[in-house]
């Protein structure tokens, strides 16, 4: 998964578990740039009575560095409260909920939204020793009692869920928009194959150990998520409050990834039934390009991992360098990969799309270089427009400069560019000596008949906040 | 062997802190500032940490100020005590001016 249960500790952790970053250039309001995060992963619609939410004892925070130094200048925080109006029944709601203001709903999830802007907004309640250590931050409450959309229970519960769906879309001051809940998952994977010792079903014959071809499986189709989505005027998010016209000008890229933290404390007392906590934020998950966590980093530097800041990612270039999978992909699949077999220098151009950003003169009018200092982070390039017409799910190694890595869509084929590129396809953008071989250029979870219906027309909307509504209980069977 | 004993016959932070809440409970009863009884500073010196937090920290929390209660959990074991002059250091120790955040 792009970031699913990818670590030991927070897959045991769901409501604090970043799942999916996406960052793009709004396609309907291209003066601004629209930031998700997702969390609370692998979501069966007819998880009930308790169904899906927000932890109102985690942190969520969406990140900017807008000056190429891997700390944030500005982040946008979310703290959840869930309110129950009838602790006397077992029931999430008691009649259909037609409105987030109906009296049938019993359960409901509020939040704040608070914009931080500072030298380094990781120190949002974080700090240790802070009356020697107190950073200068400048906070802003952009919302406050904000309402979250139920999750979607079936037609007699939620009868016309896009409705409760759309009022759940804030406006909020300064031509900013907002909205968190339950979405439908948008990250598609065929799981079960890709964790089955790497297979591709489309080409398994040519696997070690082999089997006859077959159509990739959508996994994450019946699947929903929670999403924190933002749109963002540009100006608010560049250094120099500009909107950059230039691709290659020096404020045009901005790093974004996000986060959540947990109290450092929690006490558990047998006669309350209240989460008791203290102390500071620790950061217990956190994502910037999608898989990084998942594919890059060893099994025992994942909690790690996810503790630490982009500014402390220079441990993890070695593994970028030395990616496991591309030496693995040789190994199942014999006799397909040669180049990239013997291929041994470091991964030059991996570590440029996941960690220094693409620098101009690779792409002709293109880049998203943020500086040499080592950061997961997704760079957006916010001076290269929104493509509307017939963009392509590879992003830009399918010549949309408008996608992955430059930001991220939420319709963009991550597992197929980033197979792709581990296997050695990007390699040649750094080393024009290489050839990269035939396969690389292929590599799909999904056979091409298959675009057509993978991801599928009603997993996105054209209009903020893009994820499309979430599938309901009654009419998604339990996988 | 006994939880509270070490494999060498020393002593753990188990036995540690039962000997320390000995020992502060009964100045206590006597109305003697712990810290002074014990020739401690009265008030902590920041610093920063020297070393990972441990496995198995020993913490102690605040319960009820105004009674003076500070329960503390070690190992498998928790005891609440009432030492008035531990609560005030404590509170005494506990940061100020930390950020809040908005809710």
């Amino acid at each position: 998964m792009s970031s699913h249960r990818e670590a030991p500790e927070i897959s045991k952790d769901p409501v604090a578990d970043n799942t999916d970053v996406y960052a793009f250039v709004s396609p309907d309001r291209p003066d601004t740039v629209t930031l998700i995060s997702n969390f609370v992963p692998l979501q069966d619609p007819p998880g009930g009575p308790n169904f899906f939410e927000f932890g109102d004892d985690v942190r969520y925070s969406i990140y900017i560095d807008n000056d190429g130094d891997g700390v944030p200048e500005i982040s946008y925080v979310f703290n959840f409260e869930t309110r129950l109006q009838n602790p006397n029944t077992f029931l999430y709601n008691t009649g259909p909920i037609t409105s987030l203001g109906s009296h049938n709903w019993n359960k409901r999830q509020f939040y704040t939204v608070t914009r931080v802007e500072g030298d380094d907004t990781t120190k949002y309640g974080t700090v240790t020793n802070a009356h020697q250590h107190a950073p200068k931050l400048r906070t802003r409450v952009l919302g406050r009692g904000l309402a979250c959309p139920p999750c979607n229970i079936g037609p007699r519960s939620t009868p016309n869920y896009p409705a409760l769906g759309s009022a759940a879309v804030h406006n909020l001051p300064g031509g900013r928009k907002v909205f968190a809940g339950q979405r439908r998952e948008g990250f598609y994977v065929d799981l079960g194959a890709i964790f089955d010792l790497g297979d591709l079903r489309p080409f398994q014959h040519l696997h070690l150990i082999p089997s006859a071809d077959a159509l990739g499986v959508d996994a994450t189709k019946a699947l929903n998520v929670h999403t924190l989505a933002l749109q963002i005027p540009i100006s608010e998010l560049t250094a120099n409050h500009s909107v950059p016209k230039d691709p290659l000008g020096k404020h045009a890229v901005i790093g974004v990834w996000s986060a959540a933290s947990r109290r450092k404390v929690r006490i558990l007392d047998q006669h309350s039934t209240a989460t008791l906590q203290s102390g500071p934020r620790v950061q217990v998950s956190r994502l910037g390009n999608p898989l990084f966590n998942e594919v890059i980093v060893p099994l025992g530097a994942k909690d790690r991992w996810n503790a630490l800041y982009p500014v402390d990612d220079k441990q993890f270039v070695k593994y970028v360098e030395h990616p496991g999978l591309a030496e693995l992909l040789p190994v199942l699949y014999p006799g397909v990969f040669p180049h990239l077999a013997a291929l041994n220098k470091p991964r030059a151009d991996l570590v440029a799309i996941l960690l220094t950003g693409i620098p101009q003169g690779i792409v002709p009018g293109f880049q998203i270089h943020t500086g040499k200092a080592p950061a997961d982070q997704l760079r957006l390039n916010v001076a290269i427009r929104p493509t509307n017409s017939d963009p392509s799910r590879y992003g830009l190694l399918g010549g949309d400069a408008a996608g992955f890595p430059n930001g991220r869509r939420v319709f963009d084929d991550i597992v197929a560019i980033e197979l792709r590129a581990l296997a050695g396809l990007t390699y040649a953008m750094v080393d024009k000596s290489y050839t990269p071989d035939a396969a690389a250029g292929q590599l799909s979870q999904f056979a091409p008949s298959q675009t057509d219906t993978v991801p599928g027309p009603d997993r996105y909307q054209p209009t903020f906040p893009y994820l499309g509504s979430p599938l309901d209980g009654f009419d998604t069977p339990a996988s | 062997m006994p939880a509270d004993k070490t494999e060498g016959g020393g002593v753990t932070r188990l036995s540690f802190i039962k000997a320390s809440a000995g020992v502060a409970a009964g100045v206590a009863a006597v109305s003697v500032p712990a810290a002074a009884a014990l020739g401690m500073e009265e008030t902590g010196v920041p610093t920063a940490p020297s070393s990972p937090t441990p496995p198995e920290p020993v913490t102690a929390y605040v319960r009820d100020a105004a009674r003076g209660e500070v329960t503390v959990v070690s190992g498998m074991s928790e005891t609440t005590y009432r030492d008035r002059a531990l609560v005030k250091r404590l509170l005494a120790a506990a940061p100020q001016g930390s950020i809040e955040e908005e809710r």
